[in-house]
């Protein structure tokens, strides 16, 4: 949903306000997290805010000012045990357009044994994995992930948005698969 | 033979005399002879991944049953709303390796991804029609409706698989990976100095995804297109291919132990989960029927044709 830019970073600044309370209540333990990532043009920011014991995430890509043909990503990979890694992205290709994932909720449970990349990127449309230079990492390195949004990509479950507005989800194929 | 295989080949063969049937693996286990551990792995992932049809099925329904949900909200909200083109993208080549576990994950030319790129961007077009009438406030309205619907497609979002596969399908990669510790322990480090030997510096395949994804020159599937074209996409299906051969050479031996080592222990979880199995495979075989069921109730709410 469109919102006046002035609005949305006074919105943005009172969200920033209650999850640094949860932060603070809950900390950087493994167990519940959230914050937020700024990077890119005119603000622009990624939250993300997951509950292992609840087994859900939540991912919002915010992209403030960007110049046409770019996309924001807010990405999540992580390791749920044996063997098994896991990543979820929220894109929106559309300026101050914000495309968030709701709470996901984990079919096969989160199981969060550790956070490999948390970060985000902004960059021309599909090209944010090509160059660290386009993202921002709070953890590892964003770079490793297939960030390719399309029916193409079965390694990470994206929410999108296009260009134009469209709302797209990408399910991955097998959701704890990246060939099947 | 001894005397206790002669009494369980017996017992089998009564047990077939009576029901008519009965399975390779659950013969073999009883007659003593260690089960075959690439037929009882190939039995094990038939039933929790499905035929291959049955997984295409899976994405077009919950593609579809999105849609539905999307598309009812919209029309209850008086807004238009047409069908963005569906893409098919075809399991036929896949080879499944059960959470991408090293020791299991099979023998392959290539990891698909040039493959299923070209597929979705030869569709291209994934804007929905009816916002693409629109302009202004009318576009705006349109758009800021879809987002107060979105929570409605939030239950559809694992449709593409069945909804009980989950469970055994862990079960089954802790299995996995309980065996290769026990069997090949030194396997996962050994394979990532080997791959990085070759020059790709690679934690699981699940980064070999992002490493041979990233070689591919980007599409943005907005438009149809032919990806073929695009300079440096010949030089990315060769870097695939190689990297593909470079990762069975990394493991061959190993997997190839392991998996033939492994028979005993697979036949075993194998029995523990054969309701399971059973009821994931049965799921699986109404794929097609949900995906028409899906695809059918997505058609109706369309109001842009």
């Amino acid at each position: 949903m469109s919102t006046h830019p002035r609005r949305r970073r006074g919105l943005a600044a009172l969200a920033a306000l209650m999850l640094g309370v949860v932060t603070a209540l809950f900390g950087a333990s493994p167990a519940q997290a959230a914050g937020y990532i700024y990077h890119g043009p005119g603000g622009s920011y990624g939250v993300y805010d997951f509950s292992v014991a609840d087994d859900w995430m939540h991912l919002q890509s915010h992209p403030q000012d960007m110049t046409t043909g770019n996309c924001w990503d807010t990405i999540f990979d992580w390791y749920r045990g044996p063997g098994h890694y896991d990543a979820r992205l929220a894109r929106s290709c559309k300026d101050w357009t914000a495309r968030n994932t709701q709470r996901s909720n984990e079919s096969s449970a989160i199981n969060l044994v550790n956070v490999q990349r948390l970060g985000v990127c902004y960059g021309p449309n599909q090209y944010t994995n090509s160059s660290s230079a386009y993202c921002t990492n709070r953890i590892g390195t964003v770079i490793g992930v297939n960030v390719t949004v399309g029916p193409n990509n079965l390694c990470t479950r994206a929410w999108s948005m296009t260009p134009t507005g469209t709302l797209q989800f990408f399910g991955a194929g097998i959701p704890w698969e990246c060939y099947a | 033979m001894t005397r206790i295989r002669v009494a369980a080949t017996v017992a089998v063969l009564t047990a077939v005399t009576l029901t008519g049937c009965a399975r390779a693996t659950d013969m073999q286990t009883l007659a003593g002879a260690a089960p075959a551990g690439p037929q009882v792995l190939s039995d094990i992932v038939g039933k929790l991944y499905g035929a291959t049809g049955h997984r295409e099925a899976g994405q077009e329904r919950q593609f579809y049953a999105w849609q539905a949900a999307m598309g009812a909200c919209m029309v209850g909200k008086g807004q238009q709303f047409g069908l963005p083109s569906f893409t098919p993208i075809s399991q036929a080549g896949s080879k499944i390796g059960p959470g991408d576990i090293l020791a299991f994950a099979p023998q392959r030319d290539s990891f698909g991804i040039g493959d299923r790129t070209v597929q979705a961007a030869r569709v291209g077009g994934q804007d929905n029609p009816a916002l693409l009438k629109l302009s202004g406030a009318a576009a705006e309205a349109w758009l800021a409706a879809q987002g107060e619907c979105e929570p409605a497609t939030k239950a559809t979002e694992d449709l593409a698989v069945p909804a009980n596969m989950a469970t055994p399908a862990v079960s089954l990669q802790e299995e996995l990976a309980a065996i290769q510790q026990q069997l090949a322990p030194g396997l996962d480090a050994a394979w990532k100095s080997c791959m990085a030997a070759a020059g790709h510096q690679v934690e699981d395949l699940s980064d070999v995804s992002g490493l041979v994804g990233k070689r591919y020159p980007p599409v943005t599937f907005e438009q149809a297109s032919d990806p073929t074209r695009l300079p440096g996409w010949g030089e990315a299906v060769a870097f695939e291919r190689a990297v593909a051969a470079t990762d069975w050479q990394c493991r061959a031996g190993e997997s190839t132990r392991v998996v033939n080592a492994s028979g005993e222990k697979l036949a075993v979880w194998q029995a523990a989960h054969a309701v399971e199995l059973d009821a994931v495979a049965a799921a699986w075989a109404q794929m097609p029927t949900l995906r028409d069921t899906a695809k059918a109730a997505a058609l109706k709410v369309a109001t842009v044709k």
